[in-house]
């Protein structure tokens, strides 16, 4: 059976469940700050708003992408049991398809944005 | 040197370390039997210095870059230097910091089971593998738009 670290909780957490939680919290990161980029610049009052909160829209982005990450992670560590390794194996894949895809979605829009759209 | 010449010259080298060491982070994946210590020591190294990348770059973006360097570049032959590339550039960075921390993480964590199972040590071999993939992307056009700016 696998070590629980944290036996003051009322079944204990494991490790793979810290792992699985902060995976998951990664994807969702990943996701807000795609949303925010390609969101923030076909509607330009986002872009307004995170400049206007955080000094900097770029500053914005990285803030509330964080606070998903660690806030979602932390969440998911006490409130979600699944501590499988073969989750794990899963969430890592999914983790990298989201950052490929993220990756490709950011380029090909500023692609666009740089050669075809026209302001 | 003035401390945005310093910022900037840290920024690209200290990334440059976290590339090298996420690299050795997949080299070390990809061997029968890696070293546990080492993948520690390294996806730590590659995590500590894309945070440290983040802080001095982000400072060097926000105080200087926009209001001195975009403008020239912009109005310079090579446009898109900002346009797909910086742009592409600041936000995909932001991914890094989060991969890294994942892939340093499970190495700390599940240390024994990536030695023991197969398809956990590749799943995460190939997130060292998009982390290497990303990080030379930006230092590439790094370098372009270094050069746009300089023209």
């Amino acid at each position: 059976m696998e070590k629980q670290i944290f036996q003051n909780t009322k079944q204990g957490i494991s490790k793979a469940q810290i792992v699985n939680s902060f995976a998951a919290s990664a994807i969702a990161a990943i996701g807000v700050i795609v949303l925010l980029v390609i969101a923030g610049e076909l509607y330009k009052p986002l872009k307004s708003f995170l400049a206007n909160a955080f000094v900097h829209h770029w500053i914005g982005k990285g803030v509330l992408a964080f606070f998903t990450f660690a806030g979602l992670g932390i969440a998911l560590v006490f409130f979600d049991s699944s501590g499988e390794n073969t989750q794990t194996k899963i969430l890592l894949s999914f983790l990298v398809w989201v950052a490929v895809l993220g990756t490709v979605s950011i380029i090909v829009f500023f692609a666009y944005e740089a050669f075809f759209a026209q302001h | 040197m003035d401390i945005l010449s310093s910022a900037l010259v840290l920024h690209v080298i200290i990334g440059l370390v976290g590339i090298i060491a996420s690299y050795a982070v997949l080299m070390g994946l990809l061997k029968r039997a890696p070293s546990l210590a080492f993948l520690k020591y390294t996806s730590f190294t590659a995590f500590a210095s894309y945070m440290l990348s983040w802080l001095i770059g982000g400072y060097y973006y926000v105080i200087y870059y926009g209001a001195a360097v975009k403008p020239t570049i912009k109005e310079g032959a090579y446009p898109w230097a900002h346009t797909l590339l910086m742009e592409s550039k600041e936000h995909i960075f932001l991914f890094l910091p989060f991969l890294s921390f994942i892939i340093f993480l499970v190495i700390a964590l599940l240390g024994r089971e990536i030695l023991e199972k197969r398809d956990l040590k590749n799943s995460l071999a190939a997130l060292a593998g998009v982390v290497v993939a990303i990080g030379t992307f930006i230092a590439l056009a790094g370098i372009v738009i270094s050069g746009a700016a300089g023209q």
